[in-house]
């Protein structure tokens, strides 16, 4: 099952699964946070916000317990304040989906890769959802000016 | 596919209400009901949408047994003539059959197809899908041939043609759902 369109047209999916899926989604979060924390431009740094309650629609299903899984919050010194917050994992047409939102446009950061695979995170502005662009230190710059 | 766009806007539009309904409705519980309108509201919309890309397989499938009645050689033309492709349900074939005139059956697109039409049937039929759907993402490859990648137009250059065939029209729009 290497994409959510598989996963949810298989009677193969089973709790060990779902739960492997879970795990995964956590490390991809903390990775993409870390690299995110890497590319800040000058001025601005990044804290661990509030983690937020995941239990969606297929962990319900297999029994799987809600899982609390790490937000992130990048501030500078004048007081601007972005937060990348997790959306939600099963989601057809992508492998999960991280929700950077603060003074500017939201932007939706999914994930395009195969499940388990290496991520490919791309960014799209919420209200215009067909252009997507490569996560990249340029872009990061550019959506934080 | 003449309202994929309108459905598309409608569809963001909507989506952008719930999201600001999310963003403000402090309320313990409200965006977990906010969450659940939300896959609700994409699986409404891919219905609709998947009725757009549906009309498009019919239409490929229509130009493809045309074209298949006009070879010059009976031994060729023998089999398309069993179909009508002026029927309104193209001589009752099924859409796996009518998915398979145009698309190879051994294909990734052959399958991922099959795959959405399972979750438009799903859906249709009353049971709600447990995950979201990335509905500009299905919308997009469901209603954008003319800005293919280069495989697309390796076909038409193949072909010698700017006109792609309708075959490879579908296999494009299917190329990219995941």
């Amino acid at each position: 099952m290497s994409t959510v369109l598989d996963e949810v047209t298989s009677d193969a999916i089973n709790t060990k699964h779902v739960r492997r899926r879970v795990d995964d989604w956590e490390d991809r979060l903390n990775e993409l946070y870390a690299t995110i924390g890497n590319w800040l431009p000058e001025g601005w740094e990044a804290h661990r916000g509030e983690p937020v309650l995941m239990h969606e629609e297929l962990m319900r299903k297999f029994g799987v317990p809600a899982k609390r899984i790490p937000t992130l919050e990048l501030h500078d010194g004048a007081g601007h304040v972005a937060k990348l917050e997790p959306h939600a994992l099963w989601i057809i047409g992508e492998n999960g989906r991280v929700d950077l939102k603060g003074d500017g446009p939201r932007y939706h950061i999914v994930d395009t890769a195969d499940n388990f695979a290496q991520p490919n995170w791309e960014a799209v502005r919420s209200e215009r959802r067909c252009d997507r662009e490569a996560v990249t230190r340029e872009w990061l710059r550019r959506v934080l000016q | 596919m003449s309202d994929i766009q309108a459905i598309a806007a409608v569809y963001e539009q909507v989506d952008h209400y719930l999201q600001s309904l999310r963003d403000t409705d402090n309320r313990a519980g409200a965006a977990t009901t906010v969450d659940q309108e939300r896959r609700i509201n994409d699986q409404a919309y891919f219905v609709l949408a998947w009725g757009q890309l549906e009309a498009d397989i019919d239409e490929a499938c229509r130009d493809t047994i045309r074209e298949g009645q006009l070879n010059g050689d009976w031994r060729y033309r023998r089999a398309w003539s069993l179909y009508n492709p002026d029927d309104r349900r193209l001589s009752g074939l099924s859409f796996e059959s009518r998915l398979t005139l145009v698309l190879e059956k051994d294909s990734g697109e052959w399958k991922r197809t099959m795959q959405l039409y399972n979750v438009r049937n799903q859906i249709a039929h009353g049971t709600l899908l447990s995950a979201r759907i990335d509905m500009a993402r299905v919308i997009q490859d469901f209603s954008y041939p003319g800005v293919a990648g280069a495989g697309v137009r390796e076909r038409q250059a193949r072909l010698g043609t700017d006109e792609l065939h309708p075959c490879h029209r579908v296999q494009y729009r299917a190329s990219s759902v995941r």
